[in-house]
């Protein structure tokens, strides 16, 4: 076996993309199917069955079908109005002209990500679409006396380029009129060919746009739900235990910083794991799919976003309550019409956490 | 430690739940619900508790005398029970295990 590492930086989803990032270059360098990534706690560790030899014509033939589709980096250089083919150029060439250098330095865990607050030769800008902690990066003592607000980030090229890669082919975005957000789920321990395919059986094409929370919360349902299925059907499972997210805010033309962070994932993955759980998925994927309905159906969605982020006994509550007024609306087009199996409810409250 | 998987099984808890089921679903009693919901203290719990039984009751004769068949009542061992539990868990937790035996789907009639 063969192995790399990415090593963590305290940005998450900046992380998160190096990772998803390097095993994609890894698994065209070495045409692997078997490329394992592990979350160590200090690092991500990735392994392939394959050794990484020479680029040949054929393999950068293959890396070079990353950059064909342009659009495919409007999402994770979203800031970048401008020259964002000029960013994706200098990306494709960094990338095909260092391939080999780029898996020789992430070989050991010794090599850290450079930073800067200065722009200088070999560094380039981390943009805030890539991780919002990048644009307002480290405060600055002031003449000593008080701090100011930090300025933009600057990374070096291979591992702005390693994340850009990650970003655009495993980070979902999904745009609302408020805000963009970006959504991975943290691989635990993940084999990477296994994590595409469940990328592309999710159904994530209209994720509840009422607030980040619901984003989040109807994402990783339908994480679960794919998950789920994959283990009725004894698939190798992927192992994942959050969703690491980066949010930014729309002012005008500009998008500001908002928030990233982790999602957990705990109470989706338990209901996921029975029969009875996978038919409660469902009925809260519909919640979540009626959720820009105005009025109890949009509440209950925001509501169960809340108890899934924290199933405590007053989310639970708020959320079991809602539901009930909106059963007996007497409005057609407002009223939610689920009602649960006697196992399914049992199995969701089931993990109710008391006070 | 609570478990409110366990709290939902108990026979007390289901008769009540379906009592509230059938007042709710089918009679839209949403002075129940909210008196239900918002009981904090075991005496609020009393009262709502007491409230929503005499407006079953007046439903449940009204059924009778329509129908001719006795109507379902949770019995005095259930209330009992309940009380017993609101002791021991509190009242959130034993209301929000109530209001969740509204949602339960029902095979046959109630």
């Amino acid at each position: 076996m063969h192995s790399w590492y990415v090593n963590k930086t305290n940005m998450q989803m900046f992380d998160v993309e190096r990772a998803y990032g390097l095993a994609l270059l890894i698994s065209k360098v070495t045409g692997s199917q078997s490329i394992v990534i592990k979350d160590l706690g200090f690092a991500y560790f990735i392994e392939s069955d394959v050794e990484v030899s020479d680029v040949g014509e054929n393999q950068k033939r293959d890396l070079e079908t990353l950059f064909s589709d342009s659009n495919k980096f409007d999402y994770p250089l979203a800031t970048q109005l401008r020259d964002r083919k000029t960013v994706v150029n200098e990306t494709e060439k960094v990338v095909l002209e260092n391939t080999n250098e780029i898996m020789k330095v992430h070989a050991t865990p010794s090599f850290t990500v450079k930073f800067s607050i200065k722009k200088a030769e070999g560094l380039t800008t981390l943009y805030q679409s890539l991780d919002v902690t990048a644009s307002k990066s480290f405060r600055e003592l002031k003449m000593g006396m008080s701090y100011g607000e930090g300025g933009q980030l600057f990374v070096d090229k291979f591992s702005f380029s390693v994340a850009l890669i990650g970003s655009a082919f495993f980070m979902h975005f999904e745009p609302t009129r408020e805000f963009l957000i970006a959504i991975g789920p943290n691989p635990a321990e993940i084999n990477v060919l296994s994590h595409m395919d469940i990328k592309n059986d999710m159904k994530v094409e209209h994720l509840c746009p009422i607030s980040d929370l619901t984003v989040l919360s109807h994402y990783a349902v339908s994480l679960s739900l794919v998950l789920g299925e994959r283990k009725a059907k004894g698939v190798y499972m992927n192992s994942y235990d959050c969703l690491v997210f980066n949010e930014m805010r729309r002012t005008g033309k500009q998008f500001k910083p908002s928030g990233s962070g982790r999602f957990p994932l705990d109470y989706c993955l338990h209901l996921s794991g029975s029969k009875e759980g996978m038919e409660m998925l469902k009925i809260v994927q519909s919640i979540f799919k009626r959720g820009f309905v105005k009025g109890h159906p949009q509440r209950l969605a925001l509501a169960l976003a809340q108890f899934l982020a924290e199933p405590s006994l007053d989310n639970y509550s708020r959320y079991i309550d809602i539901h009930l007024r909106g059963y007996i609306e007497k409005d057609k087009n407002k009223r939610i019409s689920n009602l649960y199996d006697r196992a399914s409810l049992e199995e969701a409250i089931k993990y109710v956490k008391s006070e | 430690m609570l478990n409110l998987n366990e709290l939902f099984r108990e026979t007390a808890v289901e008769n009540f739940g379906m009592a509230l089921r059938i007042s709710i679903r089918e009679h839209q009693d949403y002075a129940s619900l909210v008196e239900l919901k918002y009981a904090e203290k075991k005496m609020q719990f009393i009262e709502s508790l007491a409230n929503f039984l005499r407006r079953y009751d007046a439903r449940a004769r009204a059924y009778e005398r329509e129908k001719g068949r006795i109507a379902f009542r949770p019995s005095k061992e259930d209330l009992d029970k309940l009380m017993e539990l609101v002791e021991k868990y509190g009242v959130k937790a034993v209301s929000a295990a109530l209001i969740s035996h509204a949602l339960v789907k029902v095979g046959g009639g109630e």
